[in-house]
Parts: C-alpha cells; sequence; structure tokens
C-alpha cells in the first residue's frame, strides 16, 4: 500500500521520515521503497496582470508575484487575474525536460504554467493547474503538497492498517507523542432511507446517508494529487471524496445517483442469471455466490467490490445515496476471486473493515461534499467488543522475557485495548478494528512488537533430544558422493513438464495441473529422462558433448485416489568417458558402460541381485531394456531414441537409465563383519559354445546354482563368435572362483565341482564344452574383490 | 697372492663404476671372468700354491667370482634403463573426471547438519498435498486473504501441488506427538513468476520444535546461531514482526549483507539488510487441529528457501541457474 508521508505529518506533527522508516518495520510494516515524487524549482505563483503579447496573436503575457515577480508567456486559455497557478521556473525538470527562459518575439518567459497533464495525472488536461484561492504565492511546490510516498508491505491480517489512521495509530503507540486523529462524530440527521438487509452475515451493518442538492466538479489539484500517488484515478469531486475518506480511514464508501435508483436499495445475493454492467463497462454475470446491493430492478453494485453504471455519479447527478457498510470479508473475497476483480474496496473488505467505523466515515465524508444532508439510516447487528483473558505470565514465559503485568497493560492501553484484572488474570477489550485479535497469542504479539523484537533475549536451546539423519538420507548421500566421485555432475530438475514432452518420450499420460503457470509446465512428470534430456540439451548446445549426469527427485503417476509419487535415480551418459589424453587412450560410453554403473551401485547399496528383461520402451533405440531387482522392475535402461535426440538436435547417442530408489536403497542392512576365509582360493576357467539367444544372465545363475556356496564369483572374461565357432553360436568363457571357508580343497574335489557344473550347463542350455579345463593355478589371495 | 688379489679387486670396482655402456660392460666381463680371463688366469695359479694354502685362497677366488657376476649383473641392469628412450614427465597424467554437486544440495546439507547438531531430526513429506494438511489444519481457512501467500497449483478438487513445507509439521505431529524437533527440507510449488528472482518451483526447508517451555527467546537464539553458521561469525541478525497464519507471534529475520559487511550493494539494495526467512511461535490452532494441548506446549516453527541462502552465500544473481545444471555453473562447487 502506498501512504504518502505528509499525510501522516497532518496527523502526527512531530514526525520525521526516518524516524517513520525505522519504526514502520519494527511494528510488522516491511518498507518496500520510499518514491520522491517531489518537483524541484516549482513554486505557488498568483496572476497579477494579462496582457495579449503585443506581436504574437493567440499568446498572452502574463505578470506573476511568487517569491518574486516573474513575467510569463503563455497560450492558456482558462486564465484570470487573481488565480494562483503552478509556476515552473527556468530549472525545474517536468517530464525530464528541464525548462528555460525563453524567448517570444522580444519578450523573455521566465517559466512556465504547469497542467495536470504535464505532472502525469490526466492525459490531457483542458487548461492550467488552479490553485484553491486560499494558498499563498510563493511557496515551493515540495512545501505545500505530497513528496515522499512510502509503499508499504501490509500483511493479510492488518486490514485495520490498510489507511493513514490505522498506520498512524500504530507509529502513535510507540512514539506516545502528539496525535491528533480526525475527528469523527456520528451523523444526526432524520432517519430514512429506506434499506433492506437479506442476511446480516453478508451484511452486519450497513448505514446509508441521502445528500441532496450536491454539486459533482473537479476536485481540488491538492486531491488529486493526493489521490494520484495513492494509485487511486481521479474522477470526479464526489468519487474523489469517497477514495479520499476510503484512504484516510480505511473505510470504502460507495455513492449512489439516488434519482436513478428506483425504489429502496436492498443487500441481497444476486439471483442466478441476473447481470451487471460494472463502472469500468464490463457485463458480469451473477449468481447466489454473490453478494449485491440491488434496487426494486435489479443490482446496482457487487457489494464491496464495484459499483454499477446504472446508478454512477456524473457531473449532473443532484441527490445521493451514501453506502458505508461491513461486508462479510469471506463473501468479498468469493467475488473478487470468482470474478476476477481486484479494487482497493474489495481487498479493505476482505481483510475486515472496522465494524464501528461505517457512520463515522459517512459523516466525515458528508463534511466534505457540497451539498444538504437530509437523512441517514444505520442497521447494524448488536455490536460486541471481542475480550480476551490471558495470564500475563504465560506471555512472558511464551516470549522468554521477564515482564510484569504492569508492562503488560501500559503497552496494551497505547493500543488502544481496555485491560482490567480478573483474578490474577488480564482481560483486554480489543479495539472494534482490531479483527485479528482472538487469543492469548495475539496479545503475545502485540506486546511483542511494542516491547521491540530486538529487545527480546537470543538464547540456544537446550534439549535431551540427540539429533539423527535418517537411514533413507544417509543412503541418499552416500549414493549423491559415490556419483560425484564417479565423475557425474549432479542436477536439480523441476518436477512439472510439458505434455510435449510426456509425447516425445512416450511416458503415459502424466498428472495434469489444473491450473499450469505455462504450457513448460503443465504436467507431473512421470520419468526424469525430459528432465535429464534438457540438461543434455543445455550443455550440447554449449559444446559439451562428454556428459555424465544424474538427478534424484520425484516421479508421478497417476492413481485413485491419489497421484504417486516415488524417489527416483535417474543417470544419463554419453560421448567420452575421460578426458583426452596425449597418449591416445579414449573410451566412449556405450550400453555396458552405463550398465556398469549401474551393477557398481546396484552392488554398493543394496543386497539384492541386479538383473535385466529385455523390452522394448518406446524412449529407447536398440538397447532397450527393464531392471528387475528381487523380482520387480524397479527402472528401465537404454540407448535414448534418435528421434527424441534429434528434436534436441543431438546427433551422438546417449544412455539412460532410472531406478525406483525406494526399492533400491532402503534394502541395505547395517554390515556385521564376517572373518574373511584364510584358505586359497582356486581359479578354472570354462568356456562353452551355446546357442547366440540364450542369455548370459541365466547362464551365469545356473553356474551359481550348481556351484553352490564354494562358488564365490563368476566372470564373463571372453565372448567370441567367428572362425572355429558355428554360425549362430557363441562361445563365451567363464572364470570360477571357489572359495572354501574350512579347509583347502583337494584336486579331487575341485575336479568333481568342475565337472558337475560343465555337465549342467552342457545339459540346461544345449551347450559344448569347449575347451578341456584349465588350471590358472592356485592363488594365495586373500580378500581384496568385491563379493 | 693375497695381495695381487686385494689390488685386483679394486682395479674390478673401478674399472665396472667407470664402465658407460653395455658394450664397455661386456669387454670387462671378458677380461675379468672370461675362458682367458683374470680370474681364470688365478685359478690356473693356485695349483702352484702349498697344499694348504689353497682351500683358503680358492675360497676367498671363488668368493670373488661371484662379486663381479653380481656387480656385472646390477651394472647391466642400470645401463639398460638408461638405455631407455627419454620421456618428459611433465606431461599430465592420466585421470578421470569427477563430478560436481548442485549448489542446492550443498546448502541443503550445510543447514540440516547445523539443526541435526542441534538436536533435530530429518523428516519428509509428500509433494503432492490435500488442502487440509496445506492449510485448514494450519490455520488457513478456505477464502482467507492469506491463501495469496502460498498461492498453489492444484491437480483436483482437493489435492494440490504443497506450496510450502509446513504441512509436514501436521503430518509429523499426528505420527509422532509431541515433545519433537526436526527440520523437513524438499521441494514446493507456487504459482509465481519464472524469473531471475522468482521460481514456481524451488526448495523449501521447514523446522518445528515444540516441548513445554519453548519461548520466541529460543527461536532467536536457534536462528541466530544458524545465520552464524551458515554466513559466518560477523553477521548480524534482526527480526521483524510478520504474519503467517500459523505462528504467532510471527517474525521475518534478516541478517547483515554478509557481501558488503551491511554498508549497502547491489546484492541488499542498498539496505544492508537481507530478509532471509519467516518465523514465528506455533499458532494454538495448529496444535488444536492435531490435537494437542496448546495449554501444556509451545513451540516455534521456520520456514527458509533454500535458493535464497545459496543466492547469498555464494552470489548467484539468478534463480533459474540452480535448475539449468549449466556445467559452467556446476563446475563452480564441490
Amino acid at each position: 500500500m502506498r501512504l504518502s508521508f505528509e499525510w501522516l505529518k497532518e496527523l502526527l506533527p512531530d514526525l520525521s521520515l526516518d524516524q517513520t522508516l525505522d519504526l514502520l518495520p519494527r511494528l510488522g510494516f516491511g518498507v518496500e521503497e520510499v518514491i520522491d515524487v517531489g518537483i524541484d524549482r516549482v513554486i505557488s505563483a498568483r496572476i497579477k496582470k494579462i496582457t495579449p503579447h503585443p506581436r504574437r496573436e493567440g499568446l498572452l503575457v502574463l505578470e506573476l508575484r511568487a517569491d518574486q515577480d516573474y513575467r510569463v508567456v503563455t497560450g492558456a486559455k482558462n486564465l484570470s487575474p487573481d488565480d494562483n497557478v503552478l509556476l515552473a521556473l527556468p530549472g525545474a525538470l517536468i517530464k525530464g525536460r528541464e525548462i528555460g527562459v525563453e524567448d517570444f518575439d522580444g519578450i523573455k518567459s521566465e517559466g512556465m504554467l504547469l497542467s495536470e497533464a504535464e505532472l502525469g495525472i490526466v492525459d490531457e488536461a483542458e487548461g492550467v493547474i488552479r490553485l484553491p484561492p486560499k494558498v499563498e504565492p510563493g511557496q515551493w511546490f515540495n512545501d505545500l503538497f505530497d513528496t515522499k510516498i512510502i509503499d508499504l508491505e501490509i500483511t493479510p491480517n492488518r486490514g485495520d492498517c490498510e489507511s493513514i489512521l490505522g498506520i498512524s495509530r500504530e507509529l502513535a503507540a510507540v512514539t506516545r507523542g502528539n496525535f491528533s486523529p480526525p475527528k469523527l462524530r456520528p451523523p444526526r440527521l432524520k432517519s430514512g432511507p429506506r434499506i433492506g438487509i437479506e442476511d446480516p452475515d453478508d451484511c452486519p451493518r450497513y448505514t446509508g446517508m441521502v445528500i441532496e442538492g450536491v454539486e459533482v466538479g473537479d476536485s481540488p489539484f491538492p486531491i488529486k494529487w493526493r489521490l494520484f500517488h495513492h494509485g487511486i484515478r481521479p474522477i470526479n469531486s464526489l468519487v474523489d471524496i469517497t477514495n479520499y475518506v476510503m484512504l484516510l480511514l480505511g473505510q470504502p464508501l460507495h455513492a449512489f445517483d439516488l434519482d436513478r435508483i428506483r425504489g429502496g436499495i436492498r443487500v441481497r445475493r444476486a439471483r442466478d442469471g441476473e447481470e451487471i454492467v460494472t463502472l469500468d463497462r464490463t457485463r458480469i454475470g451473477l449468481n447466489r455466490e454473490h453478494l449485491i446491493i440491488a434496487d426494486r430492478e435489479g443490482p446496482v453494485a457487487i457489494a464491496g467490490v464495484i459499483g454499477g453504471m446504472k446508478a454512477e455519479i456524473d457531473r449532473s447527478t443532484r441527490r445521493i445515496l451514501l453506502e458505508s457498510a461491513t461486508f462479510n470479508p469471506e463473501v468479498v473475497r468469493r467475488a473478487t476471486r470468482g470474478l476476477l476483480i481486484d479494487t482497493q474496496s474489495g481487498r479493505r473488505f476482505e481483510r475486515g473493515c472496522d465494524f464501528a467505523m461505517p457512520p463515522l466515515a459517512a459523516e466525515y465524508a458528508q463534511r466534505m461534499i457540497k451539498g444538504r444532508p437530509e437523512s441517514f439510516t444505520d442497521l447494524k447487528v448488536p455490536l460486541r467488543r471481542k475480550r480476551v483473558s490471558f495470564d500475563p505470565k504465560r506471555i512472558g514465559r511464551y516470549l522468554g522475557i521477564p515482564i510484569k503485568k504492569r508492562e503488560i497493560t501500559t503497552i496494551l492501553s497505547a493500543l488502544n485495548f481496555r485491560v482490567r484484572e480478573v483474578n490474577h488474570r488480564l482481560v483486554a477489550t480489543v479495539p472494534s478494528y482490531r479483527r485479528d485479535i482472538d487469543s492469548e497469542c495475539d496479545i503475545a504479539e502485540e506486546v511483542a512488537r511494542i516491547y521491540g523484537y530486538d529487545r527480546i533475549p537470543s538464547r540456544l536451546s537446550r534439549g535431551a533430544q540427540v539429533g539423527t539423519i535418517p537411514q533413507e538420507l544417509r543412503m541418499i548421500r552416500r549414493l549423491r558422493s559415490i556419483l560425484i566421485g564417479l565423475g557425474f555432475y549432479e542436477c536439480r530438475c523441476f518436477t512439472p513438464i510439458s505434455k510435449d514432452a510426456l509425447e516425445t518420450f512416450g511416458i503415459g499420460p502424466g498428472v495434469v495441473i489444473k491450473n499450469p503457470l505455462n504450457e513448460r509446465f503443465t504436467h507431473l512428470r512421470t520419468s526424469l529422462a525430459p528432465s535429464l534430456v534438457e540438461v543434455l540439451s543445455t550443455n550440447y548446445r554449449n559444446g559439451n558433448l562428454d556428459v555424465r549426469i544424474f538427478t534424484i527427485g520425484k516421479v508421478f503417476q497417476p492413481d485413485s485416489p491419489r497421484p504417486k509419487e516415488e524417489d527416483f535415480l535417474g543417470l544419463l551418459v554419453g560421448g567420452r568417458t575421460s578426458p583426452p589424453h596425449w597418449s591416445g587412450d579414449e573410451r566412449r560410453w556405450d550400453f555396458f558402460s552405463l550398465k556398469g554403473v549401474l551393477e557398481l551401485i546396484a552392488r554398493h547399496l543394496t543386497a539384492e541381485e541386479l538383473q535385466i528383461a529385455d523390452d522394448p520402451i518406446p524412449m529407447f533405440d536398440h538397447y532397450s531394456a527393464r531392471i528387475v531387482l528381487g523380482g520387480k522392475k524397479v527402472g528401465i535402461i537404454g540407448q535414448l531414441a534418435q528421434r527424441i535426440l534429434t528434436r534436441f538436435g543431438i546427433k551422438e547417442p546417449y544412455y539412460f537409465f532410472e531406478v525406483d530408489l525406494g526399492r533400491f536403497l532402503l534394502r541395505m542392512e547395517e554390515p556385521i563383519y564376517i572373518p574373511y576365509p584364510r584358505f586359497p582360493k582356486v581359479r578354472r576357467d570354462l568356456a562353452f559354445i551355446v546357442d547366440e539367444s540364450i542369455s548370459a544372465q541365466d547362464i551365469i545363475k545356473a553356474i551359481r546354482q550348481l556351484g553352490g556356496p564354494l562358488l564365490a564369483e563368476v566372470i564373463i572374461f571372453d565372448r567370441y563368435q567367428g572362425g572355429g565357432i558355428p554360425a549362430g553360436k557363441v562361445s563365451l568363457a567363464f572364470r570360477l572362483t571357489f572359495q572354501p571357508q574350512e579347509r583347502t580343497l583337494t584336486d579331487p574335489e575341485i575336479k568333481e565341482l568342475t565337472e558337475k557344473i560343465s555337465s549342467g550347463i552342457e545339459l540346461r542350455f544345449r551347450a559344448k564344452l569347449r575347451d578341456k579345463e584349465v588350471d590358472v593355478g592356485r592363488t594365495q589371495d586373500f580378500g581384496g574383490e568385491d563379493r | 697372492m693375497l695381495e695381487e688379489l686385494k689390488r685386483f679387486e679394486a682395479e674390478v670396482d673401478t674399472a665396472l663404476k667407470g664402465v658407460k655402456d653395455p658394450e664397455g660392460l661386456e669387454q670387462l666381463r671378458l677380461r675379468f671372468l672370461g675362458r682367458k680371463g683374470r680370474i681364470n688366469e688365478f685359478f690356473k695359479r693356485l695349483g702352484r700354491l702349498p697344499v694348504e694354502e689353497r682351500p683358503k685362497v680358492g675360497k676367498i677366488l671363488n668368493q670373488l667370482k661371484a662379486r663381479i657376476e653380481s656387480t656385472i649383473a646390477s651394472r647391466r641392469s642400470e645401463l639398460k634403463e638408461q638405455e631407455v628412450p627419454r620421456i618428459d614427465l611433465t606431461l599430465p597424467g592420466r585421470m578421470g573426471w569427477v563430478g560436481h554437486p548442485n549448489p542446492l544440495s550443498l546448502v541443503i546439507d550445510e543447514i540440516i547438519d547445523f539443526f541435526v547438531g542441534l538436536g533435530f531430526t530429518v523428516e519428509f513429506g509428500p509433494e503432492i498435498e490435500t488442502d487440509w494438511y496445506n492449510f485448514e489444519a494450519l490455520n488457513i481457512p478456505p477464502y482467507h486473504p492469506s491463501r495469496e501467500m502460498f498461492s498453489s497449483f492444484y491437480l483436483g478438487d482437493e489435492l494440490l501441488l504443497r506450496s510450502h513445507t509446513s504441512p509436514v509439521q501436521i503430518r509429523v505431529m499426528e505420527r509422532k506427538g509431541v515433545p519433537i524437533r526436526f527440520i523437513a527440507p524438499g521441494p514446493v510449488y507456487r504459482v509465481d513468476k519464472f524469473d531471475a528472482t522468482h521460481s514456481p518451483f524451488f526448495y523449501q526447508i521447514e523446522g518445528l520444535y515444540v516441548d513445554q517451555e519453548v519461548s520466541f527467546a529460543e527461536l532467536k537464539g536457534d536462528l541466530e546461531a544458524f545465520a552464524k553458521h551458515i554466513f559466518g561469525e560477523s553477521v548480524r541478525v534482526r527480526f521483524f514482526p510478520s504474519y503467517f497464519p500459523f505462528t504467532e507471534p510471527s517474525a521475518e529475520m534478516s541478517i547483515s549483507c554478509p557481501i558488503c559487511q551491511g554498508k549497502g550493494c547491489r546484492v541488499c539494495g542498498d539496505s544492508g539488510w537481507l530478509e532471509i526467512l519467516g518465523c514465528g511461535m506455533v499458532h494454538p490452532n495448529v496444535f488444536k487441529s492435531v490435537g494437542i494441548d496448546p495449554d501444556r506446549y509451545q513451540g516455534y516453527a521456520f520456514g527458509l528457501g533454500a535458493e535464497r541462502i545459496a543466492m547469498i552465500k555464494y552470489i548467484i544473481g539468478d534463480i533459474r541457474l540452480f535448475y539449468e545444471n549449466d556445467f559452467r555453473f556446476l563446475d563452480q562447487f564441490r
């Protein structure tokens, strides 16, 4: 909210700007900025003499009195002697242009008269500004008018501070200096007009005042200037007064042209299908949600939000009905939210206005309006002041300060609470405008604000609880550091993606966001692939073709009653596996080097056997498989489809996998040390010729089964097709490591075991043992391997 | 002859030390050990010695022969090494790459570790929330103007993407009761612009501490210690009144700008101060919505944006950098 410092000073004469800017944040009102709207070298001047320019038709020569006498040549028409005007002297900056002394055919003009257009208040002005007669000539603009506008952040609980009066009350509570709020009193008029309220819950108070014989014209310049810098466009003298009083007192007012109202008015919910054309010339369909002010014929205003065109005030208006009311904040908010109408009135009503203010604001406005007040009606539900009973000791305990009952009472009194003591408790009667105060904790905040947040001590907390990092977070941290150690960049990515991305990657319908920000973020991702491919694309465009990236984050799947969300790890690679080296060594990422990363982290972080199941997945080409762990599908791995990469202008192959971390990480158990075996390992190599359709994974599994507990490790060290091997067949060479736990294995035992394995494999896979087993020797190699 | 052998031994040592190349070494070998070499000469002369001296001198001669053989062998391998072509050892080594963390992780980890040190645990909650957890249980009724502070993305009438981490307060108090002390990091979603200083997706860290005597003074003390931990001992903090529906009293904490030491710079907008988090005493209505007696328990809560902390700590001027994951950005963090 914008507030002029000069206006605040009218209520708090001792206040300085620095003091104000220091106090406002301490009270809870953040100062966004202070805007200086002052204009240097502009002065009030009175016209003494007007003569036509002797040589130039249409121009006038003015003799003016300000701090001294000036002569000015002007083309303005609306001038008479004794008019007070605003004179911009040479050196003044007006709309970015510096005023100078100009020569009009032999007569020097020592300045320029200002119009409202030159000050930016209106787009086009009919003539120069004429100041009220009481303004003395020779006063600087900056001494006469508002120049310092404070842009203030007012939190939604403090609707009572959306006014000059509200903010000055707060400041007065801490300065305890001179405070002269506007003098407010209820109107004393005969009863009338006729007003009906359908439901007092919607409208707890409604006052209407009839004023006859009004004259509607232009507001005086100081009012226009003031409204303009508080964000309100000047309209006409009557509407300007209602806005001015709203800014001053926080009570929105609305004036209806009474001659355009048919019958008495009624505050009621709109009927479905009713319509209103608002002051900004918009036609709006209404329904039971909306509270309206209606005459016999239909809506004349949306209550508390905006008026209708039908009873609009204009220069022909002679009789008005001045509305000053209290509307239910929630009802007003439904209208502003539902109809997307943001007005200063709506903003105040939805934050809650002072229930006591309507008659006082009406009377204050009436004093400013030219016209005869006729009658006044005040409909209201009985007003009960809120009372909050609290334990003063609890306030101290809550804030962590030793504060005496007396100090609490003093603070609350400064904020216009009435405080009584009842059985060691205090009972505070809340001012009518403080709709935010309901309980003890609200009282604590009031005490803290005025006592000063700065004065409350800082004490480090004590507590017996031991802080711990949960297992799942420890695992994620471990995973992250392994991957970073392996050369990967950790990425953080948005979970919302575009519909286009869902379709491109073929990853299902996604979870729809009903009110997306833009077309980039319309759905929740169902895979991490689009996120990582976007990172790939960013870096690829910058010439980084060697890419190793991962991200950990949520992946969503539509489900009922609510979508599922799972933590996933996604990993993408491509390009070289290590930096270029002068030796010429170079490897590039391929499917198996990516799978190696997966196997490595699986071996490190889970206890279960990782398996791969071929499966065509839309986002992959050539290599495409599901990752299976403990019999469950936990992810996918493959080479990203060229059709997708092409869309990002990428030509080289890139590989991706993602796994569900919930199924992946939580299988980790605390290690328990098992003494490592002290007997020598025995290695044997076996090579089989098998059909190429048989998967190596299955053979390894079978070898493990046949080998039993003595078989510690099986690796494939060679794969060969070609010369010597029949077509359609492949030779696979396995290195078996036997590790006895209790004693050294004898040669016959080893022989028996390898024969059992080789005949088992031959039988099960129609394989053929290629060579006789090869003894690669006994080794004294203890430990040093992962399993 | 013993005298002669001693002289010979000295001669051999000098000769072998001085030899420069394998050819020279071979010549020496032939001269000393060859069939017509010096050693054989001595052996031939052995027969001419008195019988009683022969074994002693023979033994010495044998030892000398062995010594010469081994010296020649080791000289040979020394000379062979010198033969290998010279390599420039200043050439770079063969190394893989090491990766980089996203700076958000660095900041989040640092914050978690600080609060764990203070006795907090770590909790998580879902990113898809219901209106109840995201709003109503936190004392934000429907059609309350404060909903504007947390404007949300909706997935259905009741389901939304959480607009803050505060729903985790409710879930954890429901599950674990009080007293309790934890932080809850994670992504949150707000309908907001996406530009240098705003993002519709960001990481928040929630903190909650509830017990019988937790006061505003502890709130100040813990958060001040936190600020000093993250930004350095010289940082000053200030608390200003603010408003959040789920805390009362509510506050905002500012720190003296660590970049200009509070003198005023571009980062702090010349004010010398930077707002870094919102906090306050848990509102009794929040306790009531999880069935905890607000007359017996009190506590503090806070929420901070990880991006904001990282932006101040590392002087990052654009929030979008965190989610672009450009290597030129990530390369600077380790």
